[in-house]
């Protein structure tokens, strides 16, 4: 009995000792993790914020970081993005529906590059002039010292180094020598070549801008680290343990700048930063210091654009005189006050939140599935948005292995591909058939007119050409390239009812070889129900013609490693998303033979001189002209040499209820989603009624 | 006893080596690594990626790998996630708390139910009541837990609209407060071991008293507990969070207590049958003690070792949360982070989750060894 008590009593002591470490070295206001000594000072049940003027969107999947050098480096995620991209800015941006280079942060278009001699070298250079009355959200003004700061940033850590998208804003990294203030609104950037577009306003021009008086504090101690150890180094005398140690310094640096705590980071956007509650929701709250609210920007049909912006003072113009019809009339907002973003980890809670009017949006790349959509329908005053997407599914082959590298096989194999049958009769629509490298919603760069195997047909009598029509042409085209068969295939009786298709078998190459088994690898139904019919199909209309293949449906991630690491594949089917539509510079990293090396984007092995010469040029003129002009060539090439034959793409299908939302217009490229990617300040766009 | 243990540990540090290993090599033997991300960026070079593989040291061997990390787990070093670029330790630690209030409180809460269903179901064999209990825990036991969870969510949450339909606080409420839901989270871990230590204190002290004055101190004592719980919550100021928490856990705990009391209601069912054929049970009626006692006192007490066997092995996994679970009530634990981790190619994450949820896996399978030798002293070891 008495021994019961005093177990007793050492365990509630012991309770209270836990209790009162506990209370002793924790504050409920502190962040986790962070003692004090402090009596902890809770926090009073606060006065009820306006549920009112809050935008609420579904996402699926939690941030990764709020670190920007890191979002914009290895943690690229389209959910990053989505929440993020709001609190920076960059000197222009694509405009609104048309994606005009606009200015954004900046005032006008940067001067024509100058040829100039600076101690004895040729250097290149332009002015770039910044918008006067930019306020951080800390309520400093934007500065061309900050601007600098970005810049000189993103080069003392190393564009490659930092990974992500910032090789794209300084490529190649010597590019730019050095960038120069005039005055506190007017910079010179020195760069040693004359750059393209896709090098200078689609890269340079869209890096985004940070805070120096935010960042500098915080860099220079890891600037000043990395250099003592790279100096340490440099004492050493065995070479590659020299080289090696320079480079863990520099690495180390890069990490270090991931990880830096990024609370209390001023916003130059029209949203900044407001609560994280990490695996919930994140707040973005409306910059209170947005310059940029109020301001018009009228889209011409003419082509001509116009921008104002009273409260500074502002008023731009370009791309023709601003008078006729105006295609568009945009107002920044913020027109709410808080956006919050609820996190899901399935799209099935996110759809029943937007059924019970908890949530406004689903944002997703690959925006809803068909299968809620009937479950939307019974919703009141939903509305569903159907955009054409920005990206493609393909089917590639490789150039390194028989009978691949022909391009009579490639012809025949896309002959055979029937993508009408497929999409429509199969698919029911649910996809639709694309041709051209550069899909057809980016009408600026689509080139239409380029050879189809296999629908020529539709070209000349207006129909598509039958099976039987298309195993006779691949047959054709085969055998003109040396191609025999042990057994011919034949169709009898082709375009009447006894049509039939004798298969063929024992496939020869012109070199006397027979075509060894091969292999399409695709990604499986639970992945991609779409490419996985896609394979088989394909598989059957191959074996038709005697192509001993075999559709292997795996996962995603092994396909990824055999193609483009391991190069280990004959044939692969996967898809693109081809992000920012203004300049489709994935024309020369996708197929430039430069990428062709294990873990390149061209792990077809594709290469034809002319292409690579065209492609390069391609990537460095600064003239939109002959940049078209060359893409227009690039994409005749492509179809005609086939390293990918383009299958199909599906549309972006999305829902917002009417009542509580309005958008200034629905007809996006990728779907309202990518307003987000693309367009700055997009939520500022949004009004809600709610 | 002592030497037992220490023979047990051994086994268990050369099982935990295994664990080690194979866990390494699994992860190892998934296709792609962290530059699939970059390979399917256009924008990266082949030399990028490959900076990028010698950056994250994926350019070692196999075997250096595993030694490096063999080396680091034994020093307190999980590595950085290769998503996150956090330490393991901080991304585990952050989850740990949401995963051990949830799984604890649904672990605990099965376990009693199906302690005491399987308890009255022995004892009432044959009966209606007997068959009703058995039919549901079944049902239950088998049912699908995603489709189960789906059908609570549906009619709960959705149609009737009772419970939070999704994530584990009310987003409104939480975003008007400067702190993290895990400072509330780490505060009903402490109130709920806090809780359990009184409880455990409160039954030694019973002894203390005469047996007819234990059933109104067992009263008091959770009188005391709970009105100490609700102090504890004013002191804090946080009292409301939690309540918000508790709320958004109702539906999940539903989901995992169902699907799981079936099993311990079986087990403890099989074990008293066992039980109430013995001789000391067959002498306690003889002696004319009340059926009640004879049940709770003298058979439930030997019937309850392979349950409590049973509940400490639970308790080990529930450092592991559920994938299906965490994943269907949005609920961002140890489960998801698994799930995440491996989808990821994140090897340091996945590899470290499942080397902490494997090492608690282990430590309940030594905790219950101790404790069957400690609650049933027939038990001798050598």
């Amino acid at each position: 009995m008495r021994r019961g008590v005093v177990v007793g009593t050492v365990l509630v002591l012991l309770g209270v000792l836990v209790a009162g470490v506990y209370l002793i070295y924790t504050n409920p206001g502190a962040p986790p993790g962070v003692p004090t000594a402090e009596k902890p000072s809770a926090p009073s049940k606060p006065e009820e914020k306006s549920a009112a003027n809050v935008l609420r969107v579904g996402i699926f999947a939690d941030m990764t970081t709020m670190n920007i050098w890191h979002r914009l480096g290895p943690q690229s995620s389209v959910w990053n993005s989505y929440v993020q991209d709001v609190f920076h800015a960059t000197l222009f941006a694509p405009g609104d529906q048309r994606f005009d280079w606009l200015p954004s942060l900046a005032a006008e278009v940067p001067t024509p590059f100058e040829e100039v001699n600076v101690d004895g070298r040729t250097l290149y250079v332009s002015t770039v002039k910044l918008r006067k009355g930019l306020k951080w959200s800390d309520g400093r003004e934007l500065t061309a010292e900050d601007v600098r700061f970005s810049f000189e940033t993103i080069q003392a850590f190393g564009p490659v180094e930092l990974g992500g998208n910032w090789p794209s804003y300084i490529n190649p990294p010597e590019l730019l020598d050095k960038i120069e203030l005039v005055d506190s609104y007017t910079l010179k950037f020195y760069l040693t070549k004359r750059p393209g577009l896709s090098q200078w306003n689609f890269g340079m021009m869209y890096a985004p801008i940070v805070s120096k008086a935010f960042w500098e504090p915080k860099i220079k101690p890891i600037l000043e680290e990395r250099d003592n150890k790279i100096r340490a180094a440099s004492q050493n005398p065995d070479e590659k343990l020299r080289e090696a140690e320079t480079a863990k310094a520099r690495a180390d640096a890069v990490q270090t700048l991931y990880g830096v705590d990024t609370q209390g980071e001023p916003s130059i956007g029209s949203f900044m930063f407001g609560k994280w509650e990490k695996g919930a929701f994140v707040e973005s709250l409306a910059n209170p210091h947005f310059a940029l609210r109020g301001e018009k920007t009228i889209l011409y049909a003419n082509g001509a654009v116009s921008i104002a912006n009273d409260r500074l003072g502002y008023r731009w113009s370009g791309y023709g005189q601003p008078q006729g019809d105006v295609d568009l009339e945009i107002t920044l907002g913020p027109y709410v006050e808080t956006v919050l973003y609820s996190i899901y980890q399935n799209q099935d809670a996110a759809v029943l939140a937007l059924q019970r009017g908890e949530i406004d949006f689903i944002l997703n790349p690959l925006g809803l599935q068909k299968g809620f959509q009937e479950r939307l329908t019974q919703v009141a005053n939903i509305k569903f948005i159907s955009n054409e997407p920005y990206g493609f599914r393909y089917m590639a082959f490789n150039f390194r292995r028989p009978p691949m590298n022909l391009a009579a096989f490639r012809q025949a194999v896309a002959t055979l591909i029937d993508r009408e049958f497929v999409t429509q009769n199969v698919l029911q629509g649910v996809a639709m058939p694309f041709y051209s490298f550069v899909p057809p919603a980016n009408a600026l760069w689509h080139n239409p007119d380029v050879p189809v195997y296999g629908r020529e047909g539709l070209r000349s009598d207006g129909r598509p050409l039958t099976r039987a029509e298309r195993i006779q042409e691949a047959v054709r085209l085969l055998k003109e390239a040396g191609f025999r068969w042990e057994r011919e295939p034949r169709v009898d009786n082709p375009g009447t009812r006894d049509e039939t298709i004798l298969p063929g078998s024992g496939l020869i190459m012109p070199d006397g070889t027979p075509v060894p088994e091969l292999e399409l690898l695709a990604p499986s139904a639970g992945y991609d129900p779409l490419r996985s019919t896609f394979a088989l199909y394909i598989e059957d209309w191959l074996n038709q013609v005697g192509i001993p293949v075999k559709a292997n449906l795996t996962g995603f991630n092994v396909i990824v490693t055999r193609v483009f690491e391991e190069q280990d594949f004959d044939m692969w089917i996967l898809g693109w998303s081809l992000g920012d539509p203004s300049f489709p510079d994935f024309l020369y990293y996708f197929f430039h033979s430069k990428f062709a090396a294990p873990g390149g984007q061209n792990a077809m092995g594709y290469s034809n001189p002319e292409f690579d010469r065209l492609a390069q040029e391609f990537i460095e003129t600064p003239d939109f002209a002959r940049a078209h002009e060359i893409a227009n060539q690039l994409q005749v090439m492509l179809a005609r040499d086939l390293p990918y034959v383009v299958l199909f793409d599906s549309p972006i299908l999305e829902a917002y209820p009417t009542d509580r939302l309005q958008f200034p217009y629905t007809d996006v490229l990728g779907g309202i989603q990518y307003l987000l990617l693309t367009v700055e300040n997009y939520l500022a766009k949004i009004k809600t009624m709610r | 006893m002592l030497k037992y243990m220490a023979h047990r540990s051994l086994q268990i540090l050369v099982t935990l080596f295994l664990y080690l290993a194979l866990v390494f090599f699994l992860m190892q033997a998934l296709p792609g690594d962290i530059t699939t991300y970059y390979v399917l960026n256009p924008h990266f070079t082949p030399e990028q990626q490959e900076a990028i593989r010698r950056q994250l040291g994926l350019d070692q061997g196999l075997l250096g790998q595993f030694f490096t990390y063999l080396k680091n787990f034994f020093t307190g070093n999980l590595g950085v996630s290769f998503q996150e670029r956090r330490p393991v330790w901080d991304i585990i630690l952050e989850r740990l708390p949401r995963t051990v209030v949830l799984f604890l409180t649904a672990t605990l809460l099965s376990f009693y139910i199906g302690f005491l269903l399987g308890k009255i179901i022995a004892w009432k064999r044959g009966r209606l009541i007997e068959y009703m209990a058995t039919l549901t825990g079944i049902t239950f036991y088998t049912a699908f837990t995603p489709l189960l969870a789906l059908i609570l969510i549906w009619v709960f949450a959705f149609s009737l609209g009772w419970f939070p339909l999704n994530s584990f606080v009310d987003h409104d409420l939480w975003r008007q407060v400067p702190i993290s839901s895990n400072t509330v989270f780490n505060y009903m871990i402490v109130n709920m071991v806090l809780l359990a230590l009184w409880l455990v204190a409160a039954h030694y002290m019973m002894r203390a008293l005469r047996p007819r004055l234990r059933p109104l101190g067992y009263l008091v004592a959770l009188a005391l507990s709970l009105g100490a719980s609700a102090l504890w919550w004013k002191e804090t100021g946080l009292g409301y969070l939690a309540w918000d928490i508790a709320w958004h856990m109702v539906l999940p705990v539903l989901t995992v207590t169902l699907i799981s009391f079936g099993g311990t209601m079986l087990l403890m069912r099989d074990s008293m049958l066992e039980t109430v054929r013995e001789d000391y049970v067959l002498a306690a009626r003889a002696k004319g003690l009340p059926e009640r006692v004879v049940r709770d006192k003298h058979a439930a007490r030997t019937a309850l070792l392979p349950v409590m066997t049973s509940f400490v092995l639970s308790i080990g996994f529930v450092f592991n949360g559920g994938i299906i679970t965490e994943t269907l009530f949005s609920w961002p634990g140890i489960g998801l982070t698994l799930l995440t981790s491996v989808q990821g190619n994140d090897y340091p994450l996945a590899v470290g989750a499942f080397v902490f949820t494997g090492v608690f896996a282990l430590i309940a399978h030594l905790v219950a060894d101790i404790l069957y030798a400690y609650l049933d002293p027939r038990i001798q070891y050598e």
